[in-house]
């Protein structure tokens, strides 16, 4: 049985087969209670959509958010405050909040300047220092009438 | 095997409407053109899916779910292809998911490398579904020999042999379908038909004679 055999007849004996199979293996056979066949797919699908309809709103609701229009909106949107943050950080240089003088008779005013790439702190108002007074840093709660707060 | 079901007048023949009239109403949500496709075709499908895994049960559930994923997926049908052609691609689809699916369960790999000597009836096999050899030799009927033959292959097997030999296909078209090397779907192909001439050795003899 198990002798191979030549490759002539081998060939023929798996035509045969090929042929058995082919008269023999039905290819249309109605599965068991046809019409409960039909009325069960029906059933799933209008069972799924009424599922799919059921999702809560608000997942639905953020359908909208896929729509092209929006998602432009969203990139221009995006663009404009990259933008404004990139011209702020590169025009203000140090950011001042807020000018405040407890001082009345002393303003404060703050300026970018671009050739220095520094940010100006005006005072006026203030009293003359002296020549020799070397200013490097000062606590600024140590002298009141330097109290220019907000300055980040 | 299970008893082919005779269809109705109606069902069989009598509804000569074109596919693609139904396919264009299901495209509009028309569940009623939908069920006309699955009378048309449920038989082709269940037959198919029936002869890859042998069982009713899982036929049944497996040509359920084709024709469900048919349904989803006809918005995007384009009418290439027949619906049938269609249909039926979606069918050894669903076949092919079950079988990996059932492999993964089992927590083996189909081994090809099964030794000639192993190729008898009974031995590495699925589980018969005709109760005793000698109720089935009573029967004496040549396709439920055959059937019964098919039942007792592995489903690899099976499935490449009816593939090749009851659907045509080519073996990079088999080995596409399958997931597998040309190599793999020569192989299978060998020993399914193997297996098969072992299995049906008295009606080669007798078709000889």
């Amino acid at each position: 049985m198990n002798t191979p055999l030549p490759p002539e007849e081998d060939d023929a004996v798996s035509r045969r087969l090929g042929d058995l199979l082919r008269a023999h293996v039905p290819r249309d056979i109605e599965p068991p209670f046809p019409d409960f066949f039909n009325s069960q797919v029906l059933k799933k699908i209008r069972d799924e959509e009424s599922a799919a309809a059921a999702v809560p709103a608000p997942l639905r609701w953020f359908g909208w958010l896929r729509s092209p229009l929006m998602a432009g909106a969203c990139a221009a949107g995006f663009t404009a405050l990259a933008l404004i943050s990139f011209h702020q950080s590169a025009e203000a240089g140090t950011r001042v909040v807020t000018n405040y003088s407890p001082e009345p008779n002393v303003t404060a005013t703050t300026s970018y300047n671009r050739a220095a790439g520094a940010t100006v702190i005006m005072l006026d108002g203030l009293d003359a220092f002296p020549d020799d007074r070397l200013v490097t840093a000062w606590n600024a709660a140590s002298e009141p009438a330097l109290q220019v707060a907000g300055i980040r | 095997m299970p008893p082919s079901h005779p269809q109705t007048p109606a069902e069989a023949g009598n509804d000569e409407t074109p596919d693609d009239i139904y396919v264009e109403r299901c495209q509009k949500g028309d569940l009623h053109a939908f069920d006309a496709l699955v009378t048309r075709y449920r038989g082709r499908i269940y037959g198919l899916l029936y002869n890859l895994v042998r069982n009713e049960s899982d036929a049944w559930d497996l040509a359920q779910d084709t024709f469900l994923k048919a349904w989803k997926a006809l918005p995007k049908f384009e009418a290439r292809s027949s619906f049938f052609t269609w249909i039926y691609r979606i069918a050894h689809n669903v076949a092919y998911d079950w079988l990996r699916a059932r492999k993964i369960q089992s927590g083996t790999e189909f081994d090809d490398a099964i030794g000639l000597d192993d190729i008898a009836a009974g031995a590495t096999t699925a589980p018969r579904e005709i109760q005793s050899p000698d109720e089935k030799m009573a029967a004496g009927e040549l396709g439920a020999r055959i059937n019964d033959a098919l039942a007792q292959l592995s489903p690899e097997h099976r499935m490449v042999i009816l593939l090749k030999e009851i659907d045509g296909f080519s073996y990079q078209e088999i080995a596409d379908k399958v997931g597998c090397t040309i190599g793999t779907v020569m192989s299978r192909l060998f020993y399914a038909r193997k297996k098969l001439q072992t299995l049906l050795q008295d009606v080669h003899d007798d078709r000889d004679a």
